[in-house]
């Protein structure tokens, strides 16, 4: 294969202004309104055509016609041609810029028709181009196990970055105990991790998550604050090292409050089982934990100040 | 002309004075790739150092390589060599700039353009493939690089990529730039030296196209680049945040692959777009890994943010194109976009600081903004950050103490009440003063070392522990990049050996990425031995291994800029990809080189050829600091280093943990043991005849023996 | 209308084929369905996204992450021509970066001065290319995509200019023309996912999906 492999992500895009939850449930609300609405709503076609728009735009009147006709094309091509220049100077010279947001003038969208309705509703194209072609499809599959099956559930959540509480999997699958004791047997499934957390246990693929997320996102699970600042501090100290900004915890994946970090710092201070979480300011007033386990604080100073930089 | 891969096959040549343009087959260049070491060829053999830069004979030299719009990643670069009117020793010095030009000059059919000669009247060069002209330039002469280069590609039409100087340029500020598109500049002093010449830019269109020898492998070589061994910015090679797939994070969130899940180009005219995760495999989403913005700026970037940008080829998009509003209050552009020193350094000329416009904690990023917008349209070059380390260090003083430098009528007229209100209009100011180079102030845009001459300052001025206001490592006039707090003695070492910052990236890639250190040193070492790659901030003594990394980085660099290849992407020595335990692929740019060329190239040859470079750098610059200095003792002339080196952090011993500073008698250890690997004398760090015969470059051997530079050689070993 | 008329990939790529080519503004879409496109509502409402569809899968064009790079260029010329080029690439980004001559690109010194974005053949029912050559050399091979048949070919530029986005181009090294034949090498190399192509497989199980009782 020439190009690389796409792997399954985060989606690039979001409507940061809305609950990604209700944008959801009101695009559902849509398309059941769409459902029990006649189909009598016209969708012009023209305006959401960019060929169309854009052979608007240009004024181009070239149809083919004269090819069609047995005309002399080139002169048919090159008469066009000038007569549509002529246009578009005349235009450039009157008209403000386009921009692509004009092409859109609706934009409430519980008005607009659903694509799939639309294009169920609309008229079979003509000429495509690929009609002899066959659509690629994915190769058949040989059928899963179920414990396969589950493994491939498991797996998608960790390309979205999420483990799979051992909670979560049994109320989905009913025999998911079993399930998850063949996995370890089953090649197929040997990228299925379980890891264990104060409350429960986590299964995540090692194929498309890292142990080292995993560790975070069940310290996030445990919901024990205390505990995983105190985990993080000193992983960051003893494997970089370097010291850990308060800022880190309010950082996906963590995404603290300020006001959280702040009291959970505040409740580890004095706790012996926390005694070697000690707190430091560096020279651009930004504050940092670090663990005298592994660094000393003056050590942890210097690497924490930021230098005069430059690019 | 031979058939050829990669290379075009023929360089241009202009001469404004006669306005002779004629072409020349470049093969006899090949040797020394193209880009920086062509035009150093070029420069030896036909502009000698004796030339005031400004003589009408003397040479601007745009230089492309084989790999320059090959299609090989990250090599949108071009080189521009010309000669120095402001550092130490006026010798040969470069401008390296990205964008999309270089490669068009490629597809319009040349290695490079060389310049001579002085035009009567403002002109521009029109290349159109196989038709070059002049063209007359009145119309856009004493206009910003912005509207001039929108001119030209109005007039030629829109399929021309260009480049155009600024007033700065104009009138021979010595601080001058190139500017392309946008914000791509080549600084060092080009603009001048193009001012000089009447040349206000270039405008190219081509047509044709690089011949690669294999093509279905220099598209397998960018996939495998793509998908197995390119990071962010920097080639950092972890992700700043956390992200699902990766193992290991930058702990400060702070590196150059700074797009993550939730840092969003808000103002995208769709909608927000969130940059997400980045596998390190995927390939369709590499250019969502740098969010330059967000490591600059920190939170209120993405607020302004509309998308990313950058150069020709390059999958790492290391510009971030914003919409800062709030300068529209100000009358100033809003639609701003640069990665270098223009985005990081405006807030300087602000001693009483700034305050947050529209979002908290934006009041640098704006302020930077305006700045960059108005560096770029008036061709002013800072130095890396020179001009505003210096405007800093007069803006601060009390008003007694300024006008001892400055007369009190100019102090007066400077617009004090916007520097206190942090109004961008100040720094906009200073900036049309010093590119028209009006009043004493702005002879800081003339250089630090005709500052300090007109102020009367002493050279220990250089020596001063002050970090705002002090980054010369060396007494040359131009500041430190990337050199000991970030690369120990290999860093001190690798910025003595150009006429101007060393633009040498090769290991603050490493240092800068945020990856666990002994993940990064067992890269380092299994590539460059054993004790090459200190801890942050926890130096130890000099080493072999380290003098020989200093040198591979300064020839590697040189091959960059002759190639071209951008210095801030390759080499690439680590990879995102724990599969690989993150080493990277040294061995790739020779194995492009081959495909490209369809010669065979080694990475040790590429080093070699390289290295002719350093030796001709170092050979002009022999000759230079000669003629311009009163000797050739480069070792005592050019690479002394400047006390606060050594003597800042006094709470601190050099190799005690928690340091960068260096020890005295260590680092001239250093030096011995990095002039033994170049083959220069120790005495004077000048290249000796036999290194010079090693690298076929037997005619300037005996250039310097005719100069009476060896002579001097032998007179300072006996002292 | 009901699920069946996206039964299959076949199916669902003979419904998309309707409006290949056109942008998707005016229409709304799944949750599930912006997803698979990698876009947002609003990116689909100021006219950002365009698909076509290939028989590989879905191509969709979202103007708001195009950066500029030149990459689809490259990956184009490369894989079509053995060379490396921008003027004769099938599809192009160059011409609109600095100005498009519409008021947007870099040196517009407009608030569009950011928004630039891959032009890609449209691969129009009626082809203007097509039925513009005189000598016929544009030609549905066996795969069904329309390919210049270069021996026919006189590198005449009628197809240019019959164009109106002025795809094809004429290579001035070979004298023959050049038009996309949907290989999908600039989408593949695309590194900010401007270009993607969905597989028929993901949309048919999404439009699928949606049809679901909620």
């Amino acid at each position: 294969m020439l190009f690389g492999r796409r792997k399954p992500g985060y989606t690039t895009t979001v409507d940061a202004s809305a609950d990604p939850e209700q944008v959801v449930l009101d695009l559902q609300k849509a398309e059941m309104a769409a459902k029990k609405k006649p189909k009598a709503e016209v969708f012009d076609i023209n305006a959401a055509s960019e060929t169309a728009r854009r052979l608007k735009e240009t004024g181009s009147t070239f149809d083919g016609a004269a090819a069609k006709a047995g005309e002399d094309v080139i002169a048919v091509v090159e008469r066009e041609t000038g007569e549509l220049a002529a246009k578009q100077a005349a235009e450039n010279a009157s008209a403000p810029a386009e921009t692509p947001a004009e092409a859109a003038p609706d934009t409430d969208s519980t008005a607009k028709p659903e694509l799939l309705d639309f294009l169920a509703a609309a008229p079979e194209a003509e000429n495509d181009p690929y009609a002899d072609q066959p659509t690629q499809t994915a190769p058949e599959l040989p059928e899963l196990t179920p414990a396969q099956e589950l493994a491939g559930y498991i797996r998608s959540r960790s390309a979205a970055a999420q483990v799979t509480s051992h909670a979560l999997l049994v109320t989905e699958v009913e025999n998911a105990d079993e399930l998850l004791a063949q996995m370890p047997q089953d090649p197929q499934c040997e990228d299925i991790v379980a890891r264990a957390g104060a409350k429960d246990t986590y299964y995540y693929s090692n194929a498309n998550m890292s142990d080292n997320y995993a560790m975070i996102a069940q310290l996030i699970e445990d919901e024990d604050l205390c505990a995983m600042f105190a985990e993080m501090v000193r992983f960051n100290a003893r494997i970089y090292p370097s010291a850990t900004p308060l800022r880190y915890f309010r950082r996906s994946p963590y995404g603290l409050s300020p006001e959280e970090v702040e009291q959970t710092w505040k409740a580890m201070q004095g706790k012996p089982e926390f005694s070697d979480i000690e707190e430091l300011t560096n020279n651009q007033n930004e504050r940092f934990l670090f663990s005298t386990q592994y660094l000393t604080r003056r050590y942890a100073k210097a690497i924490s100040d930021v230098d005069e930089w430059t690019d | 002309m031979a058939e050829t891969y990669g290379w075009a096959g023929k360089i241009l040549r202009v001469n404004l004075t006669t306005g002779e343009i004629t072409t020349q087959d470049d093969e006899k260049y090949h040797k020394y790739i193209g880009g920086m070491g062509m035009a150093y060829r070029i420069m030896y053999e036909e502009a000698p150092m004796e030339l005031d830069p400004y003589d009408e004979k003397a040479l601007v030299i745009f230089g492309v390589g084989p790999l320059t719009g090959a299609g090989v990643p990250c090599s949108g670069r071009m080189n521009v060599t010309f000669r120095s009117t402001w550092s130490k020793g006026h010798s040969i010095i470069d401008a390296h700039m990205g964008g999309h030009i270089g490669s068009m000059l490629k597809y319009a059919g040349y290695d490079g353009i060389v310049v001579s000669g002085i035009s009567e009247k403002p002109v521009y060069l029109r290349i159109e493939d196989g038709e070059v002209s002049l063209e007359d330039a009145s119309e856009i002469w004493g206009k910003g690089t912005f509207a001039s280069n929108k001119w030209m590609v109005e007039q030629n039409g829109r399929e021309f990529e260009t480049a155009s100087i600024g007033p700065a340029g104009e009138h021979l500020v010595d601080y001058s730039t190139l500017n392309t598109s946008f914000g791509n500049s080549g600084g060092a002093g080009l603009g001048a030296a193009m001012g000089n010449k009447k040349l206000k830019g270039l405008a190219i269109r081509g047509t044709g196209s690089v011949k690669v020898a294999d093509p279905k492998k220099v598209l397998e070589l960018s996939n495998y680049m793509m998908g197995n061994l390119i990071g962010g910015n920097n080639n950092h090679n972890v992700p700043a945040q956390p992200q699902s797939w990766a193992e290991y994070s930058a702990t400060s969130g702070k590196n150059r692959w700074s797009g993550a899940p939730g840092r969003m180009w808000k103002k995208a005219p769709g909608g927000p777009v969130d940059t997400g995760e980045q596998p390190y495999n995927d390939i369709n989403k590499v250019a969502l890994r740098c969010f330059k913005g967000y490591f600059d700026f920190g939170a209120p970037a993405a607020e302004y943010t509309v998308k990313n940008g950058g150069c020709s080829s390059c999958p790492i998009r290391c510009y971030t194109e914003y919409d800062v509003d709030p300068l529209a209050d100000y009358d100033l552009p809003t639609h701003n976009s640069n990665t270098c020193m223009p985005v990081l350094y405006g807030t300087r000329v602000y001693p009483d600081g700034v305050h947050d416009f529209k979002y908290e904690g934006d009041g640098t990023m704006v302020i930077n903004l305006a700045w960059s917008h108005a560096v770029d349209d008036m061709g002013l070059w800072d130095n890396y950050g020179n001009l505003n380390r210096d405007l800093l260090w007069i803006l601060r003083m009390p008003r007694e103490e300024a006008t001892k430098y400055i007369s009190e009528e100019e102090y007066d007229s400077l617009p004090w009440e916007w520097e206190k209100a942090g109004d961008p209009r100040w720094e906009v100011e200073l900036i049309r003063r010093m590119a028209y180079g009006e009043g004493d102030l702005s002879v800081i845009a003339k250089g630090t070392l005709a500052m300090m001459e007109k102020f009367g300052l002493p050279k220990s001025w250089l020596d001063r522990d002050d970090d705002a206001t002090n980054s010369n490592l060396i007494y040359n006039g131009f500041p430190n990049h990337h050199g000991p707090a970030e690369a120990w003695q290999v860093g001190m070492l690798y910025n003595l050996v150009f006429n101007r910052d060393c633009m040498i990236h090769e290991i603050v890639c490493e240092t800068g990425s945020g990856a666990p250190y002994e993940v990064t040193k067992k890269v380092m070492e299994d590539f460059f031995g054993e004790g090459c790659y200190d801890k942050a901030k926890a130096y130890t003594p000099i080493n072999e291994n380290k003098a020989k990394l200093a040198a591979y980085c300064v020839n590697d660099k040189n091959f960059h800029d002759s190639a071209t290849l951008c210095n801030w992407m390759w080499p690439m020595t680590q990879s995102p990809s724990k599969e690989r335990e993150y080493h990277g692929d040294l061995d790739l740019q020779a194995d492009f080189m081959t495909a490209v060329t369809g010669e065979t190239y080694t990475q040790a040859g590429l080093q070699e050829d390289g290295e002719r470079i350093t030796q001709m750098l170092r050979a002009m610059t022999a000759i230079s600091f000669q003629l311009n200095c009163g000797s050739a003792n480069l070792r005592q002339e050019h690479d002394a280093i400047c006390d606060w080196v050594f003597d800042k952090d006094p709470d601190f011993k050099a190799f005690e943990e928690g340091t960068t500073k260096l020890d005295r008698a260590d680092m001239e250890k250093a030096k011995d043991m990095f002039y033994d690997i170049f083959g220069w004398d120790k005495t004077t760090g000048v290249p000796t005849r036999e290194t010079l015969e090693k690298f076929d470059l037997a005619d300037m051997a005996d250039d310097l023996e005719k100069r009476g530079i060896y002579a001097q050689t032998t007179e300072a070993a006996a002292e | 209308m009901a699920k069946t008329d996206f039964l299959t990939a076949d199916m669902t790529r003979r419904q998309f084929m309707k409006i290949s080519g056109k942008s998707l503004a005016g229409l709304s879409l799944s949750a599930s369905m912006l997803s698979l496109f990698g876009c947002s509502q609003s990116q689909i409402d100021s006219g950002a996204v365009a698909t076509w569809a290939l028989p590989q899968g879905l191509l969709v064009v979202n103007a708001d992450l195009c950066t500029g790079c030149q990459r689809c260029e490259i990956n184009c010329t490369l894989t079509n021509d053995g060379v490396c080029s921008s003027y004769i690439s099938r599809v192009k980004i160059q011409r609109r970066l600095n100005l498009d001559g519409a008021g947007n690109g870099l040196l517009s010194g407009t608030d569009n001065c950011w928004v630039y974005f891959p032009d890609t053949c449209r691969q129009c029912e009626d082809p203007a290319c097509g039925n513009a050559c005189p000598q016929k050399a544009i030609v549905t091979n066996e795969q069904g995509i329309r390919v210049v048949d270069t021996d026919k070919c006189i590198g005449c530029g009628a197809c240019h200019e019959a164009c109106p986005w002025h795809m094809p181009t004429v290579n001035p090294e070979t004298g023959k023309s050049s038009k996309c034949i949907a290989c999908g090498a600039c989408v593949a190399g695309c590194p900010s996912g401007a270009l993607s192509i969905v597989d028929w497989d993901a949309v048919t199980s999404a439009a699928q999906a949606a049809y679901m009782d909620l």
